[in-house]
């Protein structure tokens, strides 16, 4: 052969292969270096599988060899200010936490006590006593007490932004004495749950205010990018689009025990693709989503579990009513029953089911007798015709934020059901912000405005207030006097009479399925995959997208 | 010729051109049916919120107030500071660019060291076998999706035969414990300076492949370009009594043939390049490369007015600055290219 064949051929053969090799399964197990082949700059040995599902075993780390904990998530943070940040970063809880924990329905327990050891209530709701835990330090080595736990929550409310909401009921903080504070209230609100939030309610050092403030700015510009908290983490680095990186606080008052890991790295991994590969490989222990199309396919990866948790994230598609014609209750219900609620398992691959009105099911305050809505177009034909839409062509606007698969599939799915009934749905995606922006002008709002929900505690009153009362009028365009009273009084009272709070808030439910506030769409569960060797690991619906790495356990 | 004064002339020009765009991207951004405020604000801010936040980044004075304070800022060096992550949004690009800039030239040497000689063969092989793979190839670069050949490598090279990282700039366990020193952020330089060469072989590893994704497109072009160049030049006079002097055939290739065809190569490289460094957003996305593309495109979904119009004014001004150097660069290359008056 030539040497010119010779190079055509070798070339052709190089190209297919690749195309071959990349169709191929497989699964690839690569091990974590140690940390003596990094020090010395010795080769780091891979293994390679020895057959094509079964990954081969993983070197474990020697004994003096950190045991790392690899988690992957697909937004970063942009602040690490639990005063800004009204959001999930890897932070919450673990390197900030608040007085208290809620647990999970069902526990012996109602709550952890974290920063508090314990707490009383007054008969009338109005006055919390927190005794703070002793010997507790921050991460920059002040105490924990009292004084350090009012400045936090002053400073919070001092800087007025999202989190600050939390607080609004606080009248007074008094410090009693150097491990007692106490809280005056407005009314007597849930305030335990509320002083357990996962945002907002997580105390930062004194020292933000007393070293680290600049031009009475309360430390924000130093907050943006430090992190001084009392959890058992605590943050050694972040680089901006790669990675954060969290070490043991050794000092940590719950003590540590063989399996925890003594590093945990947070990569930002924009891609599922790349995530799943990671995972796959073993380079990621865990990561923060899978796509419900997605599902199936890494089930069948082995060494991969995928457990389903319940979780109070829900969808809404909320109805404008000042524009017609969503503004007529007809209309609204007749939409409300041309939706397909049986689609959702498929779409989100049994991950999600038909909610039951505002609150998700796991909540109290759930009424599981409440009317639901079911898919029947015929009924809906006939409410449009008594509408008046009976030989008309009914449009509809609808608004979704263009980043959701599953929300884009449910969408397209209604449209074509719409259609058969002589619905037009005239669909709209764009990012949150657009979507807000127009929503907010009268003129330029749609129909249907679809947004998740999840609370910020567990409290009825996270949902009823920011979806059902005129705080969301800029959304909905829905104002009823008499729900936002109920609601009111619903919050202000749940502290100490929570059967009268429930009564309310079925009755707000009931107001609101009756007339089609919403399209109540669905909540979710929540799917999250890991390696096997993860354990340890329990969602915690109180605490929505928050990953304790405390309670993780590495069984390699 | 008179160079400086062509230099000088053209930074007037230049200040014109970003003035222009400064004006056009300062229009653009505000006719966007966003509010930047209610994106930071999110679901549950109070409108007194909202009123306070725009109230403190002067979103809630009249445009032309807003456009001079947005200039007079510019020319004291300050472009703005982000809603979102509070940071001076000079900050912010210093940051993110080099990781970009570190990319595209690692890209581009390896553009330069293959697609040049593979032009080159194309075009004295003209017609035979080499050549139809070398034009294959071309054809195949320019039309491959980029995303599609990043997670196309990601599977061969990491899954399939473990040669190469999957994602990132450094690997977890090097950065936790072979930290790289940041001196100019670019972390292969930055690993030589320091004299950190176990970081120096995660980070070349680790570029490896977005370098090779992002180099394909260029490679093409060039590849193209330089046999379309040569092509023309291999039958010129000067070629052929070059031959028949019987130099050696790199010199007469390279030396008498490539530097002739340099003009041409030059200007589609120049173009190539600012494309990439106004931010290749697909393999920074695919590779998790904390890059300007991405930077940019985060603000963009932010709708952060401060950072979209600051990357768009520092894009401008690289594809200004790299058009002046390629136009001086053809006065070296081309003896013939003059500028100013002397040229008759």
């Amino acid at each position: 052969m030539s040497k010119k064949n010779f190079l055509l051929v070798s070339v052709s053969i190089l190209f297919i292969s690749s195309m071959i090799l990349s169709a191929c399964g497989g699964t690839l197990t690569v091990s974590k270096p140690t940390v003596e082949a990094l020090t010395t700059g010795a080769p780091v040995s891979v293994e390679t599988p020895t057959s094509v599902e079964t990954p081969t075993s993983v070197k474990t780390p020697t004994a003096s060899a950190p045991l790392v904990f690899t988690y992957t998530l697909s937004i970063e943070p942009e602040t690490l200010d639990p005063a800004i940040w009204f959001t999930t970063t890897p932070l919450n809880m673990n390197v900030y936490q608040p007085l208290l924990e809620v647990n999970p329905a069902g526990s012996a327990e109602p709550f952890t006590y974290l920063i508090a050891e314990s707490y009383t209530v007054s008969d009338d709701g109005l006055t919390y006593v927190f005794k703070i835990r002793q010997n507790m330090k921050f991460d920059d080595g002040a105490p924990v007490n009292a004084e350090a736990v009012r400045s936090s929550i002053q400073r919070e409310i001092d800087i007025k932004a999202q989190p600050s909401g939390i607080w609004s009921d606080i009248v007074k903080m008094t410090v009693l004495s150097e491990y007692e504070i106490q809280f005056q209230l407005d009314a007597p609100v849930p305030f335990a749950y509320i002083v357990a939030a996962g945002y907002g309610a997580g105390i930062v050092s004194p020292t933000v205010l007393t070293e680290h403030q600049v031009n009475g700015d309360l430390g924000q510009a130093w907050m943006m990018d430090n992190a001084d908290g009392t959890g058992p983490w605590v943050l050694k680095s972040w680089e901006r689009g790669q990675r954060m990186i969290f070490e043991r606080n050794k000092d940590y008052f719950g003590g540590w025990t063989e399996g925890q890991p003594d590093i945990v790295i947070v990569d930002f991994v924009k891609e599922y693709a790349t995530a799943s590969l990671m995972l796959q490989s073993g380079e990621a222990d865990m990561v923060d989503y899978v796509p419900p199309d997605q599902i199936a396919a890494l089930s069948k990866v082995a060494g991969i579990s995928l457990e389903k948790y319940p979780s109070f994230e829900t969808l809404y598609m909320q109805f404008n009513h000042k524009k017609a014609p969503t503004d007529d209750i007809r209309v609204r219900q007749a939409l409300s029953y041309a939706f397909n609620y049986g689609g959702i398992a498929l779409i989100t691959a049994n991950t999600a089911f038909q909610s039951r009105g505002i609150l998700p099911s796991k909540m109290w305050g759930y009424d599981p007798n409440a009317f639901q809505y079911n898919f029947d177009l015929k009924k809906a034909r006939e409410l449009l015709d008594e509408a008046g839409y009976a030989n008309k062509k009914l449009v509809v606007t609808v608004y979704y934020a263009s980043e959701d698969e599953v929300l884009r599939q449910l969408i397209e799915m209604y449209k074509s059901d719409l259609a058969t009934i002589n619905v037009d749905l005239q669909v709209e995606s764009a990012d949150f912000a657009t979507i807000k922006s127009k929503q907010i002008v009268l003129d330029t709002s749609a129909n249907i405005f679809t947004r998740y929900w999840w609370p910020d505690y567990n409290d009825p009153n996270d949902f009823m207030y920011y979806l059902m009362s005129k705080s969301n009028y800029e959304v909905t365009y829905y104002d009823d006097e008499a729900v936002d009273t109920m609601i009111t009084e619903a919050h202000k009272i749940a502290g100490v009479n929570r059967d009268k709070a429930i009564e309310l808030y079925h009755s707000i439910n009931d107001i609101a399925i009756n007339d089609a506030n919403s399209i109540f769409v669905l909540e979710k569960d929540v799917v999250i995959p890991m390696r096997t060797w993860v354990k340890g690991y329990d969602y915690n619906p109180n605490y929505a997208q928050i990953v304790m790495f405390y309670d993780l356990r590495i069984e390699k | 010729m008179n160079v400086l004064g062509y230099i000088r002339r053209r930074m007037m020009l230049f200040v014109l051109v970003l003035f222009g765009l400064s004006i056009i991207t300062f229009t653009m951004v505000h006719l966007m049916p966003v509010d930047p405020v209610i994106m930071w604000g999110g679901e549950k801010a109070s409108p007194e919120l909202i009123a306070r936040v725009r109230a403190e980044y002067g979103l809630d004075k009249p445009l032309d107030i807003q456009y001079i304070s947005y200039i007079k800022n510019i020319f004291k060096g300050n472009l703005g500071v982000s809603i979102t992550t509070h940071h001076p949004v000079a900050e912010d690009i210093a940051m993110f660019f080099p990781a970009t800039l570190e990319l595209v030239l690692v890209a581009w040497l390896i553009i330069l060291l293959i697609g040049l000689p593979l032009g080159i063969l194309s075009a004295v092989k003209a017609g035979g076998k080499l050549d139809n793979i070398g034009r294959t190839f071309a054809l195949g670069g320019i039309s491959t999706p980029l995303f599609w050949l990043g997670m196309l490598l990601q599977i061969l090279l990491f899954k399939q035969l473990n040669l190469l990282p999957l994602q990132g700039r450094i690997s977890d366990m090097v950065a936790l414990l072979n930290p790289i020193k940041h001196i100019t952020g670019l972390d292969l330089l930055d690993c030589i300076i320091s004299g950190n060469w176990i970081a120096f072989r995660s980070a070349l590893e680790h570029i490896i492949m977005p370098a090779i994704t992002l180099s394909v497109t260029g490679m093409a072009m060039v590849t193209r370009m330089t046999r379309s160049c040569m092509l023309e030049i291999l039958n010129k006079d000067y070629m052929i009594m070059a031959k028949t002097y019987g130099l050696p055939k790199w010199k007469i290739y390279f030396k008498y043939g490539l530097k002739n065809a340099l003009v041409p190569i030059i200007t589609i490289a120049s173009m190539a390049i600012c494309g990439n460094l106004m931010g290749s957003i697909l393999v920074e996305s695919v590779f998790d490369w904390p890059g300007i593309g991405l930077y940019a495109t985060r603000t963009i979904l932010q709708a952060d007015f401060a950072p979209i119009m600051a990357v768009v004014l520092i894009m401008g001004v690289i594809y200004v600055s790299i058009n002046l150097l390629v136009d001086i660069l053809y006065s070296v290359i081309d003896k013939r290219i003059a500028y100013g008056e002397e040229q008759r």
